[in-house]
């Protein structure tokens, strides 16, 4: 086994068994300090893949940007004593149950579908690549994004605001 | 590794943020489910374009704005969660029934 596979199933098992405490964590601070590593192994899947300025702009933004404004939000919103994480008896097993059907039906579909496989050649520079794509065949969508961005940022602005500061 | 891997691992990774969104009561808990599910769809984007006939350059991009998509939603969804918490003391999504502010 070469060590390109031996960190590829590294970063998969890492990737998957974080976003299994992330489902099933008693705690929510737990469960979002368990997000951190799956964004890493899925980072660490990226390279595997080639796409390395992906990965970096998934530290970037989700570990950096995301996950602090997810932590801030369970940090501001703890004083809940009682307050129970999951639903309990026989609700869980129901979603248990629908969980593991779907897992199975997308494996089988994974595993009896006849892809076209064809390894492309590792390119050398994506980020140049990408940078080009979005100033051309991209340029629509790229713009389009901005103007999402710029709204998103506004709306949030509005809603997180208290009521009666609205002069 | 080939294909198969990355969306076995892709498809791991959306089951588990289904289950997050199915399960817990806690509106934060969910939003972790909904960043697991667009993160598998981000890999299965990046395996099929390196792993397939497509250009190699396009899912990668996809992806780029998959994530731009998801920090947008995450700053909006938070916006509205504070709000909810502040009204109501709480963010338990099944005690958030009422629509009128």
């Amino acid at each position: 086994m070469d060590i390109k596979t031996l960190l590829e199933l590294m970063f998969g098992l890492l990737t998957v068994a974080s976003a299994a405490w992330v489902a099933f964590a008693p705690k929510l601070l737990h469960a979002g300090f368990s997000l951190l590593f799956t964004f890493f192994g899925v980072a660490g899947l990226y390279v595997m893949l080639g796409a390395d300025f992906l990965a970096a702009v998934q530290v970037l933004v989700y570990i950096g940007g995301i996950l602090v404004l997810l932590l801030f939000g369970i940090l501001l919103t703890t004083a809940m004593p009682t307050a129970e994480l999951t639903v309990g008896g026989t609700r869980k097993g129901q979603g248990l149950a629908l969980g593991a059907l779907l897992l199975g039906l997308l494996l089988l579909a994974i595993f009896r579908a006849g892809w076209p496989i064809s390894e492309n050649a590792l390119l050398e520079t994506t980020a140049a690549q990408i940078g080009q794509g979005f100033m051309t065949t991209w340029l629509l969508p790229f713009e389009v994004a901005s103007i999402l961005l710029l709204g998103a940022m506004l709306g949030a602005l509005h809603l997180a605001r208290r009521a009666g500061e609205d002069q | 590794m080939s294909l198969h891997f990355y969306l076995a691992i892709g498809a791991l990774l959306f089951v588990l943020g289904i289950l997050s969104m199915i399960t817990r009561r806690n509106a934060i808990a969910l939003l972790m489910g909904v960043e697991l599910v667009l993160n598998s769809a981000n890999l299965n984007f990046v395996a099929f374009s390196r792993f397939t006939q497509a250009k190699p350059i396009d899912g990668q991009v996809m992806s780029i704005f998959v994530i731009i998509l998801a920090a947008a939603e995450a700053a909006v969804a938070l916006a509205i969660v504070m709000n909810l918490y502040r009204q109501q003391r709480s963010i338990q999504v099944d005690e958030a029934h009422e629509l009128q502010g």
